[in-house]
């Protein structure tokens, strides 16, 4: 309200008029519409943070269970009902597509291009799915769906699913799961190579199935590698506990294996043998963080890693070349012709290249 | 003298530990000052929507770290202001801080008070003169008169002394008198300006 008194002259000791003109004139504001949105923004983010938090609280937990896991919960047996997401892998080859992209297929045969070479894709309770966190799907079915998610030769991508578990994906996998896990477990199943970080949940066990071996976990952090053109699977506990059932097709020779950390289980397809050794894990998990680490590895198991990772072929004039043994760091952000030339020049070898393939033959 | 905002009080105690329906308090109690504000400084609506998302991230994510002993309203201008202030460092140009001049005023507010259409023609002539006065005197009366803060919180908003403000306001509120009084003024002023 204006004062109505009069003021002396030029003494502008309170301007009370000039004040309440000041005061009382603003420029437009927001409209309400857009308060409320920017506000949503907001308290969307908000909740994102306060989700990421408490899952890695959760995680740290996770990672620091101990190996002195009950007996009791060790003997139970694993179900062995097929979960149907298998079938539905086989029914997707990794070589049908055109394009070179990540592709996750929705329940309701929605398929979504992923470009990036390297692809965050998370998953939150209710169905929604964010993609390198711009682009945001709708899961409808999210109570009963599974997705697909095919990774293929050159390309790698960070799943986080519905329960915060996170799963790296290498090159040339595939993965079927439910969009929303059930009540009493937490089942996925993997073509490929993939590194977890499973958030402990004592009422649902998660299990990894594969074409062989189902991988039972508690509460963890592994590598599974499961190439279909590989010769072996096998499963890298880093840390936390897991237990794996290996030839689960079989009757009798079904057997269950309980693994430590630091402990690699390797099963070899053809003969159903198992073995169980205690590594150094960081080889069989430095690709997460896009290195590879050498020690003493085959040429052979070199190439076909660099192969699937860069979508690239390899060919050697010499089979005895694939024998030679080669230890060391790469650096998966160089490009492909960089790394070859790093291993040739280490290993004595001559780099040839004739458009996508890649010929190594021994230098004279 | 400052009357202490209790509701304030309260709801910032609730913002360190995290409490959302604190943070929405604020955001509905502040946002058309903050808004204002930040118009100031950018002309585009949606920078200085993002400036103020960016703080109430930030104030989440920094919740550790708040002084449990602060006047909001003065403190959310001023992160907002640093929050502009570093988005367009980035930019490199400089912050000027600058009115908009109703062409067609918006009278919403100003209806209530003045109802004439020659008050409209002052009140434009009023921004007129107010835009002619430096950035910083604009600034500090458009804190004092249109968001009332102290003195004390101006000057620190503005990285001066609180004598310094004080002048600054002062000599701005004369030197708007001295202007609006030598134009020729309609009669039906003769409440407003003597």
């Amino acid at each position: 309200m204006h004062s109505n008194h009069t003021n002396d002259g030029d003494e502008p000791s309170h301007g009370d008029d000039i004040k309440s003109l000041l005061a009382s004139s603003n420029s437009k504001g927001v409209s309400s519409r857009d308060k409320k949105l920017l506000w949503e923004r907001i308290e969307a983010e908000i909740q994102r943070k306060k989700k990421r938090f408490f899952y890695r609280k959760i995680g740290i937990a996770a990672t620091l269970i101990s190996l002195l896991i009950s007996g009791v919960a060790i003997v139970t047996t694993l179900t062995t009902t097929e979960s149907g997401m298998a079938e539905i892998a086989q029914n997707i080859s990794l070589e049908s597509f055109e394009s070179n992209d990540v592709q996750l297929f929705l329940s309701d045969t929605r398929n979504v291009e992923i470009s990036s070479e390297e692809s965050n894709i998370t998953y939150q309770v209710g169905g929604k799915i964010s993609i390198d966190s711009s682009e945001e799907f709708e899961e409808k079915n999210f109570e009963s769906g599974f997705n697909t998610l095919i990774v293929p030769y050159g390309r790698k991508t960070k799943l986080t699913l519905e329960d915060g578990t996170k799963v790296w994906v290498n090159s040339g996998s595939k993965l079927v799961y439910p969009v929303s896990f059930n009540n009493k477990e937490r089942k996925i199943f993997v073509e490929g190579e993939a590194f977890f970080e499973v958030i402990k949940d004592k009422e649902r066990p998660f299990i990894v199935e594969t074409n062989d071996t189902n991988l039972r976990v508690l509460g963890t952090s592994f590598n599974v590698s499961s190439y279909s053109d590989d010769q072996t699977i096998s499963a890298v506990l880093v840390t936390g506990s897991l237990m794996v059932l290996v030839d689960k097709s079989s009757k009798i020779r079904k057997k269950e294996t309980l693994l430590k950390p630091n402990d690699r289980l390797s099963f070899h397809k053809a003969s159903k043998k198992t073995v169980v050794k205690k590594v150094n894990v960081s080889p069989y998990i430095s690709w997460k963080d896009g290195y590879l680490i050498y020690n003493s590895t085959s040429l052979k198991k070199v190439f076909t890693q660099l192969e699937r990772y860069y979508n690239i072929e390899i060919v050697l004039s010499d089979p005895l070349i694939s024998q030679e043994k080669l230890s060391g760091k790469l650096d998966l952000k160089q490009n492909a012709e960089e790394i070859l030339e790093i291993i040739c020049s280490t290993s004595k070898l001559k780099l040839d290249k004739n458009e996508r393939r890649y010929i190594i033959n021994k230098s004279i | 003298m400052k009357s202490v905002d209790f509701d304030d009080i309260v709801h910032w105690k609730k913002i360190i530990e995290g409490d959302i329906d604190s943070y929405k308090f604020f955001y509905e109690k502040y946002v058309d000052d903050l808004f204002s504000y930040g118009k100031k400084f950018l002309s585009d609506e949606e920078e200085v929507k993002d400036a103020i998302h960016d703080l109430f991230i930030d104030l989440y994510s920094y919740k550790s770290k708040l002084s449990k002993d602060i006047t909001v309203k003065y403190y959310l201008l001023f992160s907002l202001k640093n929050k502009i202030i570093a988005n367009t460092k980035k930019k490199a140009f400089s912050l000027r801080f600058q009115h908009d001049i109703p062409g067609n005023v918006d009278l919403n507010q100003e209806e209530k008070f003045i109802n004439k259409e020659s008050d409209a023609a002052l009140l434009k002539r009023m921004h007129l003169e107010l835009d002619k006065l430096p950035d910083r005197q604009k600034e500090a009366v458009y804190l004092k008169y249109s968001q009332n803060l102290t003195y004390e919180e101006i000057a620190r908003l503005m990285g001066v002394n609180t004598a310094t403000c004080r002048t600054l306001i002062y000599r701005s509120i004369k030197q708007l008198r001295k202007s609006l009084n030598e134009i020729p003024l309609s009669t039906n002023f003769e409440f407003a300006f003597k």
